[in-house]
């Protein structure tokens, strides 16, 4: 159970696991599920099979239903767990126990369910992994499906919900979490599941806040009671004062009324208010964030760390392995850009087969494009496969902690290498690509000139740059004040960067943290970055501020920022700039 | 024949990945079988499947015997070393 403490300005009944996020206010019903237990005379083992058949055929079409539903209104993948359900019920492992019961042991359908059931929920109980114990739940939905089947007069009360409510039960199945009426159940609280549990992840889907993890709740709290929720920290509140309730529908009016004026931005262009065009791209690691990416309106991916392909394994991955890993990012996003990086390994990222000397100080050792040049059989396949994998894609290939023009050189060289030996192959369709590098390290900006020869674009990595321009680890609590962006140091060592790659043509972009920061998105606009890569869920968000910004408004601000004394008079600045464009 | 494998996705054989393992297996006509500690199932059952209660990095054995055993092998090998992504 969760620390009984809240931001809003009540003390909570009791905190859960917030598992999905929002606030739900109204009156609860607590719903207790109880498969049939109606019993009937043995009427011989013909009939019975019989019953049992027809049930089973029954709730397999019920399942199809479910899929159906789950695949349109949640998505595929949660569909899954249903088709899992649909191969249970089909199962011999399953239906010849319950056959064999009403023949062997004349028993009726009802009982030999029950038994057969019990047998196999036994063995899931006692597994020792939470995933094991919670198909146990998959199990009792499918028996009680069976149960309600045979007794459809006893259908149960879920379904029949007639007035808005907070949704309070011990457990919900799969079946009744997709059977669930959106427009009733404004909150679940449930006393099992968790964060992965199948309810979660569909109340997240649905955007019904949820909180789980509430053991006696069911018991605490009563029908009819009003409550409110949090479903982010997980607090419960009583609700039953008009004071209370007027709090709490305020913030789901405000909350509902942002969400409406985000939509408004989903399939725009990023500009500014007036007309400078930006690209806002997502940071991801693997094909899931892709596709998060692609659903949050990306446009394109500024930022593909390719490290975690080779993660986690005993040796590296093959080349038609990588290959396969970015063609299907590069498709997903066909003619927008992806830019991927290549391999970033050391520092704080050590891979077991890859073997780096113990160093004294491995984020200035042997890291990323420096490993890479001494590996070459490993480096060319991870290139191969980039340009490879580009045949249905734009593909732009980065690359990381480059501290020298002739680093970006060797690379330039490498490159074509492999694509003159890939040109061998008659199916290599040599699509034309991007070539760029990451500015980590400061020594590089003062090789913009030279680094031009080889990249047409650059990224910054906010975090290295900062770690490595103003000399601080930035894993060591002790220093975290020194490790700032507000520093004019810093401000000023951004605005050098983007005028020299200007002066030299260079394709200017952010993938670093600060690059997403509301605050510093004026600056970054002034100074002439206009690719900003972040977190895939903030592309919206962004580009409604961006939309509030004008180029004079961020260039007025820039200079008023560099004529500070400080770096709190920076932050100062900024935020009292960001207030006002998002209060206007 | 046998061949040893290995479970490499994070959640183990629960009841997505043991269903997509079961419809492949179905697939063949050879008798295809899991076996780990002691414990010997049929590879084309879901049910059998997720009792086996298989987790991240345990490994096991498959055991293949019929005319289409060597591709049965070979898509099977696919599928787990693939986190059973289809």
């Amino acid at each position: 159970m969760g620390v009984v403490s809240s931001k809003h300005p009540f003390a909570p009944i009791v905190c859960g696991n917030g598992v999905s996020k929002g606030i739900a206010v109204g009156s609860a019903f607590v719903f207790r599920d109880e498969a049939p237990l109606i019993e009937k005379p043995f009427q011989g083992a013909a009939i019975e099979v019989a019953r049992f058949e027809s049930a089973q055929a029954t709730v397999l079409k019920s399942i199809e239903l479910m899929i159906e539903k789950t695949k349109r209104d949640v998505g595929p993948e949660e569909a899954e767990i249903f088709e899992a359900h649909l191969m249970m019920l089909q199962d011999e492992e399953l239906i010849q126990p319950i056959k064999t019961s009403i023949e062997q042991d004349q028993q009726t359908a009802e009982s030999a369910i029950r038994m057969s059931f019990e047998a196999h929920i036994l063995v899931f109980s006692e597994a020792d992994s939470d995933y094991m114990r919670e198909r146990v739940l998959d199990l009792k939905d499918l028996r009680a499906q069976l149960l309600h089947a045979l007794h459809p007069e006893a259908r149960s009360t879920l379904s029949g919900i007639k007035n808005q409510v907070i949704l309070i039960t011990e457990d919900l199945t799969p079946s009744q979490t997709i059977g669930l009426d959106r427009e009733k159940v404004m909150g679940i609280i449930t006393e099992k599941g968790g964060e992965t549990s199948h309810t979660a992840i569909i109340a997240r889907t649905l955007g019904i806040p949820a909180i789980s993890g509430l053991s006696g709740i069911t018991e605490t709290i009563t029908t009819g009671m009003e409550i409110a929720l949090d479903g982010k920290e997980g607090s419960i509140f009583e609700a039953t004062s008009p004071n209370t309730r007027d709090y709490f529908q305020k913030i789901i009016l405000a909350q509902q009324s942002d969400q409406n004026a985000l939509t408004h931005f989903v399939g725009k262009k990023t500009s500014t208010h007036d007309l400078h065009s930006m690209n806002l791209m997502g940071n991801i690691g693997n094909f899931e964030d892709a596709k998060a990416a692609l659903s949050g309106d990306s446009e394109g991916i500024g930022l593909f760390r390719t490290e975690f392909l080779f993660m986690e394994r005993k040796s590296a991955p093959s080349l038609d392995e990588q290959m396969s890993a970015y063609y299907q990012v590069l498709s997903l996003f066909s003619s927008q850009e992806v830019i991927i990086r290549t391999l970033d390994v050391g520092g704080d990222k050590p891979i077991d087969y890859i073997q780096i000397k113990k160093e004294e100080n491995p984020f200035l050792g042997v890291r990323a494009i420096r490993y890479c040049l001494k590996d070459l059989p490993l480096f060319k396949t991870q290139i191969k496969a980039l340009l490879v994998a580009n045949d249905f894609g734009n593909l732009s290939i980065m690359t990381p902690m480059v501290s020298h023009a002739a680093e970006a050189k060797k690379m330039k060289l490498l490159v074509d290498e492999c694509q003159q030996e890939l040109l061998l192959n008659s199916d290599y369709k040599n699509k034309s690509f991007k070539l760029g590098t990451m500015i980590e390290i400061p020594s590089l900006i003062f090789e913009m000139k030279e680094l031009k020869e080889y990249v047409s674009f650059i990224s910054v990595g906010t975090n290295d740059l900062m770690q490595y321009s103003l000399a601080v680890d930035r894993m060591n609590p002790d220093l975290q004040d020194l490790y700032s962006p507000y520093h004019l140091g810093f401000i000023r060592m951004m605005k050098l960067l983007a005028d020299e790659g200007q002066k030299y043509g260079l394709n200017l972009g952010i993938c670093g943290e600060s690059g997403g920061k509301d605050e510093f998105i004026p600056l970054w606009i002034a100074m002439g970055y206009t690719k900003l890569s972040m977190v895939p869920g903030e592309v919206l968000n962004k580009r409604r501020l961006i939309s509030k910004l004008t180029m004079n408004d961020c260039k007025a601000l820039l200079d008023n920022v560099l004529q500070s004394a400080d770096a709190s008079e920076v932050k100062l600045k900024l935020s009292e700039f960001h207030e006002r464009i998002m209060g206007a | 024949m046998e061949l040893q494998l290995k479970i490499k996705n994070a959640e183990g054989l629960h009841a997505r990945p043991a269903g997509i393992l079961a419809k492949k297996a179905s697939e063949f006509q050879s008798n295809i079988q899991i076996s780990v500690n002691n414990q010997t199932k049929s590879a084309k059952s879901i049910m059998a499947l997720m009792s086996l209660s298989l987790k991240k990095d345990q490994e096991f054995k498959l055991i293949l015997d019929g005319p289409d055993a060597e591709q049965a092998s070979i898509a099977i090998s696919e599928l787990v070393n693939n986190e059973f992504k289809s």
